[in-house]
């Protein structure tokens, strides 16, 4: 674990996110200091604010198309979803 | 947004949480069309991506799946394999055709969908894996919210294929 190089690890990732060489070292990692570096309790705690995030407008778009008896009037919401994937 | 977060990675503070916002407008609606048409599957798909998660995060800390290099390049394949199908079929879609048995119900759709879960699903480790050796490499800050959102990303594939996947169950 400890003398692989973040390049071995990435470099060929099969998450699309990963493909371009994300960890190659630029201008901003030598500038960084040590408490501004990347840890895995940071990781943890930012996926699960995403999923909560997602949790919320899921949660606000699927309650729209139950308490409407038109399911089209969340149709302009999925279509600005769409945006994510962009 | 998840382009964007790709190509300017020190912005993920700010995209990958406008990233996972706009996804749930998308997942909240697709799930309750799903819902409408097979009451219940939609709780069946949370708890089983999210059972896959634990189990796939459990296989990773306990080294029973290791991230090796010929690992990294069959999951590579296959993802690249599946994300050329799944666009072949779209242009096609285009022209009013469609390469049937991806979509079908029937046995070999079923079996084709169960390997896209498992690919989906093998693709978790890599974004374990990603993030701890971030950590070790002492990566920059905002690396943070990136290797986040690509476990999101990963996520919302998997319970979309499982969705998917329980509604061509349901339908039989």
């Amino acid at each position: 674990m400890a003398n692989r190089t973040a390049l071995q690890t990435f470099g060929r990732s099969g998450n699309p996110m990963f493909r371009r060489n994300a960890f190659q070292p630029d201008a901003t990692f030598d500038e960084t200091d040590s408490t501004q570096r990347m840890t895995l309790a940071g990781a943890v705690n930012k996926t699960g604010i995403l999923l909560v995030l997602c949790l919320v407008s899921a949660g606000y778009v699927w309650n729209r198309f139950f308490q409407s008896s038109e399911p089209a009037a969340v149709n302009g919401l999925m279509m600005l979803g769409l945006l994510a994937d962009s | 947004m998840a382009m964007v977060t790709v190509f300017k990675r020190q912005w993920a503070g700010l995209t990958a949480p406008a990233y996972a916002l706009l996804q749930g407008l998308a997942l909240g609606g697709i799930s309750a069309m799903f819902e409408m048409q097979y009451p219940g599957i939609v709780i069946q798909a949370v708890g089983l991506t999210f059972g896959t998660l634990a189990l796939l995060l459990l296989a990773y800390k306990t080294w029973f799946i290791k991230p090796t290099e010929n690992f990294r390049l069959m999951i590579f394949a296959a993802t690249g394999g599946i994300a050329v199908l799944y666009l072949v079929c779209f242009v096609m879609g285009f022209f009013g055709s469609s390469i049937g048995f991806i979509h079908s119900n029937g046995l070999f759709g079923i079996g084709f969908n169960l390997f896209v879960v498992a690919i989906a699903a093998l693709n978790l480790v890599l974004d374990f894996d990603f993030i701890e050796a971030g950590a070790e490499q002492g990566a920059p800050k905002y690396m943070e919210w990136y290797g986040a959102f690509s476990l999101m990303v990963t996520l919302v594939w998997l319970y979309l294929e499982i969705l998917r996947l329980l509604a061509k169950l349901r339908s039989r």
